[in-house]
């Protein structure tokens, strides 16, 4: 057990005029998790203390925020890995609704607008869609996402610009574009040829590096820009 | 199969199935194409520039470097060509990289079309300029001087 010192930046609308940081002092194991830590200062230290947690295994991407700079899952980061004096930060670029809340309904439009659901108007078989372990494999790495936006705000094209469809909703939209299975590939092309789409994604390579699933991001999008300029989604 | 209305923003369901394509937001393919631009130009610059700093700077060297040898040079057609393709690639893959930051950064439309306005003219101009006196200049003038 060690004690460490959590600088969270706080943020209250109905008190606060601007966001401002505070300290607090919590004994930790080294095994715990920044979100144990979290949890600690709220039920004991500050019951204002405002973040969003559910799973807290890494599953339900909730608890998505800044920690010493880069987005992390809370539930994710061991304290030994973070060392004695850790900043705590909201996600950026979207509106702060209190502390670490943050307004995801314009992360939600985005995804929305990509169509991310399998079409297929086809006549169903008798029995399943049977699809092969090669036509599987090409869209495995996107079916990990977790919805948690640490990739949309760790991208400085989107913090320049919130129109941008950004990396998530990218993803989202490759994991249908490339399955065997769907027929709607040509439209969520059509969506993401946009200047907001693909193309405002600049290859900075930080949503690839703040995933907390590990999911090959920055290659998916070349992916979906190659398909875009060949007009095919063919291997 | 029909999505809620709320999730079809941009591609809209068709009567009978299907989705309509979307309506483009503008822009037609310019995205796409200057986008492939970037990547070929990026790539051929990479061979052009480096022979360009290799062969000046290595191989002649700069303590050779005199008018004499920019004169032979410029007197033969494939390296005027090839200073052209050389600056023009350059400059207009670093007027799109202008382009790209400027549409990231200057969110006020009618500034953005300003910033542009100076950029593309200084950019482009200069551009003409470097072009009209490669393919036109007549090294023996330095010669006659």
């Amino acid at each position: 057990m060690k004690t460490v010192t959590l600088t969270i930046l706080r943020f209250n609308p109905e008190t606060d005029r601007e966001a401002a940081y505070r300290e607090y002092r919590v004994d930790v194991e080294p095994t715990d998790r920044v979100l144990d830590a979290l949890s600690k200062v709220k039920w004991y230290q500050d019951g204002t203390l405002t973040f969003r947690r559910s799973c807290a295994h890494g599953v339900c991407g909730s608890d998505a925020m800044r920690i010493n700079g880069v987005n992390r899952l809370a539930c994710k980061v061991l304290m030994r890995d973070v060392g004695d004096r850790v900043t705590i930060e909201p996600l950026m670029g979207f509106r702060v609704i209190k502390d670490m809340v943050v307004d995801m309904e314009p992360f939600f439009a985005q995804y929305r607008s990509v169509l991310p659901f399998m079409i297929n108007d086809s006549r169903p078989p008798q029995r399943e869609r049977l699809q092969s372990i090669a036509d599987r494999e090409r869209f495995d790495d996107t079916t990990k996402c977790i919805l948690c936006a640490a990739c949309t705000t760790s991208c400085p094209s989107f913090w320049a610009n919130e129109e941008f469809v950004g990396p998530a909703a990218i993803v989202n939209a490759h994991r249908f574009i490339f399955d065997s299975r769907d027929e709607a590939a040509g439209a969520r092309l059509d969506i993401l040829n946009d200047r907001e789409g693909v193309w405002r994604c600049r290859t900075i390579f930080n949503c690839t590096e703040a995933c907390p699933r590990e999911i090959r991001i920055t290659k998916a999008i070349g992916e979906v820009k190659k398909a875009i300029l060949y007009g095919s989604t063919a291997p | 199969m029909s999505a809620p209305a709320q999730v079809a923003e941009r591609g809209t369901p068709r009567r009978g199935g299907g989705y309509a394509k979307p309506r483009k937001a503008g822009g037609g393919n310019f995205e796409l194409i200057s986008w492939f631009f970037m990547r070929l130009s990026g790539l051929l610059l990479i061979f052009l520039a480096l022979y360009h700093l290799v062969w000046w700077n290595l191989i002649v060297g700069v303590a050779h470097l005199d008018s004499q040898v920019v004169i032979e040079r410029w007197n033969n057609p494939f390296w005027r060509l090839f200073n052209v393709a050389l600056v023009t690639f350059a400059m207009l893959h670093g007027l799109n990289g202008a382009r790209y930051s400027i549409e990231d950064y200057v969110r006020r439309p009618g500034r953005q079309v300003a910033v542009k306005a100076v950029v593309y003219t200084l950019v482009l101009g200069s551009l003409l300029v470097a072009v009209f006196a490669l393919l036109t200049f007549d090294p023996a003038v330095l010669v006659n001087r």
